[in-house]
């Protein structure tokens, strides 16, 4: 090998390229996107799918957007639950964390559509009742007139699913931010402390900043996980991609085109969503 | 009693399990008073200087901090924020440049303006001797630029009483001189201080008293002379021999 290599240079060849260290994946991955374009292109049956599935992609990235973001604003609570030293909101942190993470996604999903969100319904219901029957006029009336008037109808199931969603990332982002924050040196804290800083000015302006840089790289990852985990919401009868495969399929019968399609779809989300992570590791380790 | 005491440690001890870190510590230091405290490690003496701004809090005893008792949590941030600490690690923020590692304190604690706390913490760099790194991170910095820095960014604070813990421990030989010159300076301009250090050279030049710690203990507490030449007990005189060559 490397008396190969010092020949080529004496001829002023051109350095071989060792056939083993090429990256055969992502040429088989192109290959086969090429395939399903061509299909595209050319069957009718192809096209037809990925215009009834647009929809669904569409309804995917959107869901998975407002989910991730409600999980993060969740996660970096608890996480800070979850390093605090106040027992109540270290105890509620972890059993928030401990309890989600204990049930499967799937399962809370449908928990959360058909157990807590009735529940809450009632809830709101026995609410308005209480007002109505107390007040006769102005705008407590009004409000337990309109609690007492909402129906379970009146929540969307997506944002349900999406709530639900978030509620179950919301503990993952949890455990990635108290690693981070546990990450930073104790010193980072005592120096802040000592220059008279309350604990949360110092987490503010001293720990989390640093923490946070330090795992934006797996929260990127729980993006991507939180995408494919998006398919679940078909349970739910939501109509993101998934939901739109099973349905294209029954309305075509063609259920190898739905679904290489389908597969397809997702695999090229997370392939750029994963080269962007890959990209922003990169970034902050030159940093 | 002199009423000039500004830092007033009674009865001080820590325990760490059964580890006894520092175990009954009385002591005194004057206002303008240059406190140097040596002794062998683990003898309790970075333990006790972090009680004086409750990095540690103690297990008993009583500390008074320029009249205020450290007692309670208003009073424990009150204290911190007249009372600079430098580690032996630094400790700067490394997300920060040098300027805003100085400024952060100020514009959050002492609530100053923007402007107002860039103008003292420029006048503070060039008092340590480097203006040119205000807007150099951190690990861009030399291990001696950066415990200027920290001693820059501790004096933004304008604090009546500076704490060094062990502050050129961990600096390679050449760059020791340039902190221990900072640290001479406010020496001679009367700034309280108590220093962890084993720096003869700066014990030597600035040191008005000299206290020797063992297991936990005040073994003695004297000035420089009185130590150098007439050590009284024979621990001290142990290890003295070991760390005069």
């Amino acid at each position: 090998m490397t008396n190969d290599a010092v020949k080529t240079k004496r001829t002023g060849r051109l350095a071989p390229v060792s056939l083993e260290r090429l990256p055969w994946w992502v040429l088989i991955v192109l290959l086969l996107g090429l395939l399903i374009a061509y299909n595209v292109v050319t069957s009718t049956t192809y096209s037809d799918t990925l215009k009834f599935l647009w929809v669904g992609v569409k309804l995917t990235i959107l869901s998975t957007l407002v989910a991730y973001a409600v999980a993060t604003v969740i996660g970096l609570i608890t996480g800070l639950g979850r390093v605090s030293t106040n027992p109540i909101f270290y105890t509620v942190s972890t059993l928030y964390v401990e309890v989600v993470r204990g049930i499967p996604i799937l399962v809370q999903l449908i928990y959360w559509a058909f157990v807590v969100t009735p529940l809450l319904i009632d809830g709101v219901n026995g609410l308005g009742d209480f007002l109505t029957a107390r007040v006769s006029t102005g705008f407590l009336f009004n409000l337990g007139q309109s609690f007492a008037a909402l129906s379970i109808q009146g929540i969307d199931m997506s944002v349900r699913g999406v709530l639900g969603l978030a509620v179950a990332y919301g503990a993952y982002e949890a455990e990635v931010f108290r690693a981070g924050i546990e990450s930073i040196e104790r010193g980072q804290m005592e120096a802040a402390r000592s220059l008279g800083m309350s604990y949360f000015q110092a987490m503010r302006y001293v720990i989390l900043p640093q923490a946070i840089r330090r795992v934006l790289p797996p929260l990127g990852n729980d993006f991507i996980s939180m995408l494919k985990d998006s398919s679940l919401l078909s349970a739910l009868a939501i109509r993101e991609l998934t939901q739109l495969g099973k349905l294209n399929r029954a309305r075509t019968f063609r259920t190898f085109e739905t679904w290489n399609m389908v597969a397809f779809l997702y695999l090229v989300m997370t392939l750029c969503l994963s080269m962007g992570v890959k990209a922003m590791e990169r970034r902050l380790s030159i940093e | 009693m002199s009423n000039d005491v500004i830092i007033d440690i009674q009865d001080v001890s820590k325990h760490f399990g059964r580890v006894r870190a520092v175990d009954g510590v009385t002591l005194q230091v004057q206002r303008g008073e240059v406190v140097v405290v040596i002794g062998p490690s683990g003898s309790g003496k970075s333990t006790l200087l972090r009680c004086i701004n409750h990095l540690e809090t103690p297990t008993s005893g009583r500390i008074v901090v320029d009249n205020i008792p450290l007692d309670k949590t208003e009073n424990i941030n009150k204290v911190r924020a007249e009372v600079g600490i430098v580690f032996q690690l630094f400790n700067l923020f490394p997300h920060l440049t040098a300027l805003d590692n100085i400024c952060l304190a100020q514009q959050v604690v002492r609530k100053r303006s923007r402007m107002e706390a860039e103008a003292r913490a420029h006048s503070l760099l060039a008092k340590v001797g480097i203006p040119e790194k205000a807007n150099s991170y951190p690990t861009q910095l030399s291990g001696g630029q950066q415990q200027r820095v920290a001693i820059a960014r501790a004096l933004a604070m304008d604090p009546k009483i500076m704490l060094f813990d062990e502050p050129t421990s961990a600096l390679d030989p050449e760059m020791i001189k340039e902190v221990l010159d900072v640290m001479l300076d406010l020496a001679r301009e009367g700034m309280t201080m108590v220093v962890v250090s084993h720096e003869m050279g700066f014990v030597r030049a600035a040191a008005d008293r000299i206290v020797f710690m063992d297991a936990g203990r005040v073994v003695e507490d004297t000035t420089p002379e009185g130590l150098f030449t007439a050590p009284k007990h024979e621990r001290t005189k142990l290890f003295l021999s070991k760390i005069l060559h």
